[in-house]
């Protein structure tokens, strides 16, 4: 508990729910997301996971048929504060299933730019788009072809595609939704590495069903068990975790 | 449990097969007997009036404007193409935006449901109804005369829905999540709309586009209360009729002089070969993509 209070929160979550007209998604979810670590959120399917990290973002509130209240903080800033199209820049989310663009690889990644109007030298734009791919662990297997489709790649590098997507906007948050459920083990084995890099620059949200994943990368576990969060402890404090919940869950993961 | 459910579904299945297979071959026999008569019927229109039409065609009648008994149809296919031009300038802007609006499900339903219910409306409103209706508020009560404005406007309003719904399927069938990610890059509506739901809905709206003329090309009743008529050309958007191939083939048949009917056959062919030709670029476009 100690080492936790030394992290810095650039997360704050307080008493989130998340509801429909028949069904509560989000019952009164409390968490804190540390800076330059790896927070990972598991769950069983269907409990919330994926609802959470779409209301940290704002792209909840797009659904009408939605009702969210309770507090989220970002830098000590509410989020209902902050422009929408800023926080995403800021809070960047790559979805549970790849789908870039219908259009070249290159485009995939300059999209995020393009669209913020601002003019970029030619050069600039092609550095970061670069930086990006190199970072996605995906420059080098592409052999600098950058023309071909997107939707032409391989399901593993369709999902790095969507994750440099996401990094050339260099957010300060990047949330991942399971990035492994689709993928090979040696496919598995570079987002491993990619996220263990990539919680230097960044900070990590993860969300898997993948507990060797979670063991491998996480700094900090969160069980989510029908919209709320049973158990919270950094890597070894979880799995050896006394909490009925967890123990049920990790048998059943393994 | 799952085991128990899906091999009960099995059975369901078995027993109902044999009943199922009648019932299907009796209703596909069925359909494929009307098919055919209307194949028949439309086939014969086709020939009659490609044969009636072919037989009578002038050059002059092609170069000339006329007033339907004397002269050519020149002014006919230019106000034509006009007003469907007209036509398609005040219908495309708000179907798009309205199937955004619709597909981008924003709203909570009720709007939507709205929006869906007057284009439901308008698609079964007679097109004389509308006609009228120009005739009152635009032609008299604005002072647009009889006018390509006017005209427009009434063609406007039964393309809108025809455009509407085609543009709405074609934004549908881009994957949720594409439209999604992209709000999540940080883009607003406006670059959603120009960057994701535009050019990747391209195709089924031009082919929705090519639909709506041809359906409005092949209009008269609501044209004969807005656009009047012009035995020459139309000289300005406003208080200046407009002649269209469908009121030379109401008005050509009506006159009771051979070469009226002449012109009448020759139009009806002009406007057949045309809208059998843009559904049929429609088709291929839309099934290329
Ligand atoms: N737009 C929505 N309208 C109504 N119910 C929704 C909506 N989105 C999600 N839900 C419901 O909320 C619950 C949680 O969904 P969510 O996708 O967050 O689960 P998850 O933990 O990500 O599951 P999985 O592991 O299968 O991805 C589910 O029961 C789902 O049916
Ligand atoms: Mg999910």
């Amino acid at each position: 508990m100690e080492e936790k209070e030394k992290v810095e929160k650039i997360i704050e979550i307080e008493g989130l729910k998340v509801e429909t007209k028949n069904k509560v998604i989000l019952d009164g979810v409390d968490l804190n997301i540390f800076k330059n670590s790896v927070n990972t959120i598991v769950g069983p399917s269907g409990s919330g996971k994926s609802t959470l990290l779409r209301s940290l973002n704002r792209l909840l509130e797009m659904d009408p048929s939605i009702d969210v209240s309770g507090d989220i903080l970002f830098e000590k800033r509410n989020i209902t504060d902050i422009d929408p199209v800023e926080l995403r820049r800021e809070i960047g989310l790559v979805f549970q299933k790849p789908n870039p663009f219908p259009m070249s690889v290159y485009d995939n990644v300059a999209f995020g730019l393009r669209i913020q109007g601002k003019k970029l030298k030619k050069e600039e734009m092609d550095g970061m788009i670069n930086q990006s791919l190199e970072d996605a662990d995906l420059f080098e297997e592409l052999g600098g072809n950058l023309k071909q489709g997107g939707t032409s790649l391989s399901g593993g590098q369709q999902q790095r595609l969507c994750i440099a997507r996401a990094l050339v906007l260099r957010p300060k948050v990047l949330m991942f939704d399971e990035p492994t459920s689709a993928l090979d083990p040696i496919a598995k084995g570079k987002i491993v590495d990619l996220i263990r890099a990539l919680k230097q620059k960044y900070t990590v949200i993860l969300v898997t069903h993948d507990m060797n994943l979670t063991r491998k990368v996480s700094d900090y576990t969160n069980l989510i068990y029908e919209g709320k969060f049973v158990a919270k402890g950094t890597g070894s404090e979880f799995f050896e975790s006394e909490i009925e919940e967890v123990k049920d869950f990790l048998s059943e993961a393994d | 449990m799952t085991n128990s459910y899906t091999g009960d579904r099995r059975e369901i299945k078995w027993r109902n097969l044999g009943s199922r297979k009648l019932k299907n071959t009796i209703a596909n026999g069925l359909s494929y007997l009307v098919l055919g008569m209307m194949v028949v019927i439309l086939v014969s229109i086709f020939i009659y009036i490609m044969d009636s039409g072919a037989s009578h065609i002038t050059l002059t009648m092609l170069i000339t404007p006329g007033n339907t008994a004397t002269g050519g149809i020149l002014n006919a296919i230019v106000g034509t193409w006009e007003l469907v031009g007209m036509g398609l300038l005040f219908s495309l802007p708000p179907s798009i935006l309205g199937a955004l609006y619709v597909v981008n499900g924003r709203s909570n339903g009720t709007l939507s449901l709205i929006a869906r219910l007057f284009t439901d409306v308008l698609t079964s409103v007679p097109s004389i109804v509308i006609g009228l209706f120009a005739f009152i508020v635009l032609v008299q009560r604005l002072d647009m005369g009889y006018s390509l404005i006017a005209g427009g406007i009434a063609l406007a309003v039964m393309m809108l829905p025809y455009l509407m719904r085609i543009i709405e399927i074609s934004f549908k069938n881009i994957p949720r999540e594409q439209i999604e990610n992209a709000y999540a890059l940080g883009a607003d509506d406006i670059r959603v709309a120009s960057r994701i739901y535009l050019p990747q809905a391209k195709v089924g709206m031009f082919s929705g586009i090519l639909l709506a003329v041809s359906i409005a090309a092949g209009e008269t009743a609501q044209l004969l209360y807005s656009a009047g008529w012009n035995n020459n050309y139309a000289t300005g958007f406003l208080h200046s009729g407009v002649g269209y191939l469908t009121y030379v083939v109401w008005n050509g048949i009506n006159y009771p002089t051979t070469y009226s009917h002449y012109l009448a056959f020759v139009s009806a062919m002009i406007l057949m070969l045309s809208v059998t030709g843009l559904i049929a670029i429609s088709k291929y476009v839309g099934r290329r993509q």
